[in-house]
């Protein structure tokens, strides 16, 4: 492995610990923190520090030193946790994560002077003994931080696989002289008994995008089986709460699995999880139990194997709470020896494969097969498309075919996909400098971090969601004397969340400010010439008015907002990523902005049409419907525009055949198909085709890669018989055909 | 008798997991019959597990008949967490 390469993994366990330690802080922040979380924090900053001396990156070296000798003051006690504490933590926790970018080459050297002087200031009053000036110590800081000290010595979990690394290329680490600690190891013994591990999550344990399943699995990966289940808690639906964990596992981990390779996956998890290891039985049982609430009919296990025990519910918190290691042992079944040697053999396998569960691989090389994929997808179109035409249209091996193909497909496009919680994750801090910038204050949630979708859709999502959250604390949300004014809290609510939704992944950002001030709107709309005077819009029209280049309310111009280029950024950003974005907004309640976005950019769902001599691709994310127009559904106005009356609404029509210099295309509108989409900047509009065709998924090939832009084409796709069909691009290609917008329309 | 037919989302998160909740309680009246179609679940974590096995245990009070057709990952999801052999799902030979 060569320097580059160790050096990007140390960068990528540097963004994994900055995680671990924000989620530390802002727990020490909201008063929730305890020794564990002190020494998560403490262990990230460590084994940034102990990379970053290995690859001399000195700046970054220096600071998280002072840092950790701060956090190692707080975990020792000596140094309460207060308000005081807590922001300077953060602003430090800040200039670290800068820290870190510089040393990636992404940003400059950040200046951090002022917040290295706090931070030795607050290291020295810590070793005289004296308190920090208007430290406040909440419950927290009672906690007995110190006792868990030294077991965070012995759990350097992060800087683990680093540091064994590093070793490979004899990196002398000079800053450092205890990371090279081993973790606690204890010697496997055949002798000894088995694992019994017990898993409790705690509801906190679904929050955050945290996976409790995810640990079951890595327990089972070392060889670990289920033994029992506790789903006592397990309400009727009426009374089931999905933020709430109603299930408790024990598992019987092989004897020679190393303790420390079960600690690992539990490392981060905390106080949201109970967690008890101890050695027990020398002999797995054969069944799994389930314990199930009581209830008039509790369901019939399927196989013999499984015992179902129904318990009451209201001895669930006391069983939980007291859940015994040894549970098993009452149905604990003595198993022959050949199951034995199966266990071993398969732990022996799974112990020596545990280390290599994921395999980083380069984006190109990923792309190469995502690309042929996609092109084995067209050929296997095109060859059912000439079996049919070959009198083959009931082939039983092309559907086996075909459902392979998607399989190979879908598979391929799930290794893209990443969580958009890398997005969010940097949220709580733009929320915390916008805080810090305009007085308010925002109490900022979030839910559906776990979310996946693509890698280049995550990577491009930042910038639009960055604006949003600007200006709902800019313009949505009010200052704290203003909310009180108001009735409302002095804290403003800012909620973030993310689901997939109908094939697409839906983003929403509420909050419970003001809301759009749609007089406002108008009128500086207005007064810019966006709209003509005395225009009548409706309400959803005035609040997409502040997508509109160069529109801004503000009174002046900040480095928050004001140059009015920021929402109509984050509308060309979320089109440029085949999404759309909304407004929902309440006067004086809060306004909800919700952007909806394609799983993956090579592949989309469209409608096939033909115009003429061609074949074009209409993306379904446009269209609304599709008609056959009545004769008396379509108007003429003037000698070239045709309007179609659609329930009421005159909508242009756009003749495809023009727009894509189609030959031989019906000339009047009655006798085609009207396909009825939506756009981004001008409305509503029918296209004019001849027929339609299909509707299916398609592969999309980029026009500027493999040829050159082309206005109102997005790309191609190659169809079944192999022919080659425009994608087009509706809102560039309705936008060439009327120049003048729905606003101007409205108005005139 | 009326039978309702509940699609689940490729991801059932403690966020689609919420939503559910409400949908098939309401799917569920006595008498009727819920057929739950999970083969496209891609991926399901606890939240899920315990809507699944929530909806199973409310069927049997309710005398509701359900069925749950359900995907590879669902199955993987339930051996994981023990729970496969108390399920009385219709596997997913459709992906093997």
């Amino acid at each position: 492995m060569t320097n580059e390469e160790i050096q990007d993994i140390f960068f990528l366990e540097c963004e994994e610990a900055l995680d671990v330690a924000e989620d530390g802080l802002m727990q020490c922040r909201d008063g929730l923190a305890d020794a564990d979380t002190v020494n998560s924090i403490f262990r990230s900053v460590h084994s940034i520090k102990g990379g970053a001396g290995a690859f001399s990156f000195n700046e970054l070296q220096a600071f998280t030193h002072k840092f950790e000798t701060v956090l190692s003051y707080v975990r020792d006690g000596d140094l309460p946790l207060g308000d005081t504490l807590n922001a300077l933590m953060l602003r430090a926790f800040d200039v670290l994560s800068d820290h870190v970018n510089a040393a990636r080459g992404l940003a400059d050297t950040p200046d951090d002077a002022a917040v290295s002087a706090e931070l030795e200031h607050t290291a020295e009053l810590a070793a005289s003994g004296q308190p920090l000036p208007e430290a406040e110590p909440d419950g927290a800081a009672e906690a007995p931080v110190a006792e868990a000290a030294a077991e965070a010595e012995d759990a350097l979990g992060l800087d683990f696989d680093l540091d064994g690394l590093l070793g490979d290329l004899e990196f002398k680490d000079e800053g450092e002289s205890e990371s090279a600690e081993p973790a606690d190891v204890s010697p496997p013994s055949s002798d000894d008994g088995m694992w019994i591990v017990t898993v409790r999550p705690h509801d906190g344990a679904l929050a955050n995008g945290s996976e409790p399943l995810l640990m079951l699995r890595e327990l089972e990966a070392l060889g670990g089986r289920p033994t029992e289940v506790d789903a006592r808690a397990v309400p009727l639906l009426e009374a089931l709460d999905a933020e709430k964990a109603c299930l408790g596992w024990t598992f019987l981990v092989p004897a020679a699995v190393e303790q420390s390779a079960i600690t690992d996956i539990f490392d981060f998890i905390g106080d949201d999880c109970e967690v008890k290891i101890e050695r027990g039985t020398t002999s797995p049982p054969t069944e799994i139990t389930v314990r199930l609430p009581e209830v008039a009919a509790a369901p019939a296990p399927n196989t013999a194997k499984a015992k179902a025990t129904p318990e009451t519910t209201a001895a669930i918190p006391a069983a939980a709470k007291d859940a015994p290691a040894s549970a098993p042992t009452a149905e604990k079944t003595p198993v022959p020896a050949s199951e034995n040697a199966r266990v071993a053999a398969q732990t022996e396998a799974r112990t020596a494969t545990a280390p290599g569960q994921t395999v980083r691989v380069d984006l190109a090389k990923l792309d190469r097969l995502i690309d042929t994929v996609g092109e084995l997808v067209i050929a296997q179109a095109m060859m059912a498309q000439n079996l049919v035409n070959h009198g083959f249209s009931a082939v039983d091996e092309m559907g086996m075919l075909d459902l392979l193909t998607r399989e190979i497909q879908e598979s391929t496009m799930a290794i893209r996909a990443q969580p958009i919680g890398s997005v969010f994750s940097r949220v709580p801090r733009i929320v915390r400098e916008l805080e810090s910038d305009t007085g308010k204050k925002v109490i900022l949630t979030m839910s559906g971090e776990s979310t996946e979708l693509d890698k280049t859709v995550v990577e491009r999502l930042g910038e639009p969601l960055t604006h949003l959250i600007r200006n709902a604390v800019d313009h949505g949300i009010e200052r704290p004397e203003v909310r009180l004014a108001a009735g409302k809290p002095a804290e403003g609510k800012l909620h973030l969340s993310a689901e997939q939704r109908s094939g697409r992944i839906v983003i929403s950002l509420s909050d419970d400010g003001a809301g759009i001030n749609r007089e406002v709107v108008l009128r500086k709309a207005m007064e810019k010439g966006i709209v003509a005077p005395g225009a009548q819009l409706s309400n959803e029209e005035i609040d997409n008015l502040i997508f509109a280049p160069g529109f801004s309310t503000a009174e002046k111009v900040s480095n928050i907002s004001g140059r009015g280029v920021g929402m109509d950024v984050v509308r060309q950003n979320v089109k440029d990523l085949g999404g759309r974005i909304s407004i929902e907004s309440h006067p004086g309640e809060g306004a909800t902005f919700t952007l909806a976005l394609p799983l993956t950019l090579a592949i989309a769902d469209g409608m096939i049409v033909t115009v003429g001599d061609q074949t074009v691709v209409i993306p379904l994310t446009h269209v609304l419907e599709s008609l056959r127009p009545e004769s008396n559904d379509v108007e003429q106005i003037g000698t070239d525009l045709q309007v179609l009356n659609n329930r009421g609404s005159f909508l242009p029509i756009v003749r495809l055949a023009n727009s894509v210099g189609a030959q031989d295309a019906r000339k009047d509108a009655r006798e085609g198909v009207l396909i009825v989409v939506e756009t981004e900047g001008h409305g509503q509009a029918a296209l004019m085709a001849d027929a339609i065709v299909d509707q299916r998924q398609f592969v999309i090939k980029s026009l500027e890669a493999n040829f050159q832009p082309v206005p109102g084409v997005a790309g191609a796709t190659i169809l079944g018989n192999g022919q080659v069909a425009l994608i087009l691009d509706i809102d560039s290609l309705v936008a060439q055909t009327f120049a003048h917008g729905p606003v101007t329309k409205v108005a005139a | 008798m009326t039978i309702t037919t509940i699609t689940l989302p490729p991801v059932i998160d403690r966020t689609t997991a919420g939503a559910l909740i409400t949908q098939i309680d309401a799917a569920m009246q006595p008498g009727s019959v819920v057929a739950v179609e999970g083969r496209d679940v891609m991926r399901i974590g606890q939240s899920g597990l315990q809507l699944m096995l929530s909806a199973q245990l409310t069927a049997a009070t309710r005398q509701t008949e359900m069925t749950v057709q359900a995907s590879r990952a669902m199955m993987d999801a339930a051996t994981i967490a023990g729970l496969d052999t108390c399920f009385t799902w219709i596997g997913s030979d459709h992906d093997q």
